[in-house]
């Protein structure tokens, strides 16, 4: 995707210091306006980090954050390995962030997929990411996505 | 503004404000049973093994449910759901309480790199909610834990205590039918062979 925000690594260096307003007003998931205003965003995107909670949830959900939950290195390193995996795999296929829900030790995964391709083959990659995952993480694995036609209904607002 | 060192965090800020890893250095984290268990200092010995009568059940003096998560909304949502249950399987909840929620806060700073004056508040809320049952069956227990866990939410957890009823052992021997209250070897017998 299109990053408008652009990082620079002599942005705090100790001989130049920079001061324009794109490189050091900037703030963890709030994209800034465009002059033309169209970039696109979901609604997921348009909810900022601080709306988790109120209009916004999380993309896992796990005990491992609740009083005397476990587990919570792990859960965060095989949440890390999923997302990672499953962009690689499914290649520009899916529309929203994958979501990950763990229920006693299954875990199963949604989200948002386009319909790109041949429903067959669709239908192989969910066979394929079920078995894998599961051989890899030693748990069940299984997917319960829902198929959009195309990216743009999934836009909310242009930035 | 003082360092952050652990005896810091415990006199200046509220007990509910601790983080639990400056609270409990020793263990991080424990489950209600395992804390109750150190509290009642209940030794780690086997269980004894007694004879009970073929066909007959475990009993159940009292049976809590307790129910963490995240989210109020979901916590309530599954509380209609158990009641639900609980009036098909006929036994109904003595009591379903709301202890107070915790919060885990975090004080971390705001920017990346200097500006110590400016800091971010975030919190981890952890909501319970508690189910009581009194006097079941070991049967029905089990089958009402089964049902409730298999449709437990993601992101919900559950600890489940119960006080179970166990009978009284044939070489225990209550203080009034014994003859005399001194404790040898030899006394032991006697007391045996007159009860």
């Amino acid at each position: 995707m299109r990053c408008y925000l652009s990082t620079s690594s002599i942005l705090h260096s100790w001989f130049v210091k920079l001061t324009n307003v794109t490189q050091v007003n900037t703030e963890a998931g709030i994209p800034k306006h465009t002059r033309k205003r169209n970039y696109p965003l979901t609604y997921e995107q348009r909810q900022f980090p601080k709306l988790i909670g109120h209009t916004k949830t999380w993309n896992t959900f796990n005990t491992s954050n609740l009083r005397d939950g476990k587990r919570k290195a792990e859960i965060v390193r095989d949440d890390l390995f999923l997302r990672q995996f499953i962009y690689g795999t499914w290649h520009s296929l899916f529309a929203s962030e994958l979501i990950i829900k763990r229920r006693h030790n299954m875990i199963i995964l949604s989200g948002l997929v386009t319909r790109t391709i041949h429903p067959r083959r669709m239908y192989f990659l969910i066979g394929y990411t079920e078995e894998i995952l599961s051989a890899l993480l030693k748990t069940p694995v299984k997917m319960e996505i829902q198929t959009i036609d195309s990216k743009d209904d999934v836009i909310f607002t242009y930035w | 503004m003082l360092a952050r060192t652990v005896f810091n965090q415990i006199f200046l800020f509220k007990p509910s404000q601790i983080p639990v890893s400056a609270l409990s250095l020793n263990y991080r984290s424990i489950t209600t049973a395992a804390r109750l268990k150190k509290q009642l200092k209940i030794p780690s010995t086997p269980r004894p093994h007694i004879e009970r009568p073929a066909g007959s059940d475990e009993l159940y003096k009292r049976l809590c449910v307790e129910v963490r998560g995240h989210d109020p909304a979901v916590l309530e949502s599954y509380e209609r759901f158990v009641r639900l249950v609980s009036t098909e399987l006929d036994i109904q909840p003595v009591n379903i309480e709301n202890p107070p929620f915790f919060t885990e806060r975090w004080t971390l700073l705001r920017s990346k790199f200097a500006k110590k004056k400016y800091w971010r508040e975030y919190e981890i809320r952890t909501y319970y909610k508690k189910f009581h049952f009194k006097h079941l069956t070991g049967s029905t227990a089990d089958t009402f834990l089964e049902y409730v866990q298999r449709n437990l939410p993601e992101g919900i957890m559950m600890i489940v205590e119960r006080i179970r009823l166990e009978p009284f052992r044939d070489n225990l021997v209550s203080p009034s039918s014994s003859s005399s209250s001194t404790t040898t070897s030899d006394n032991n017998s006697e007391q045996q062979e007159n009860s």
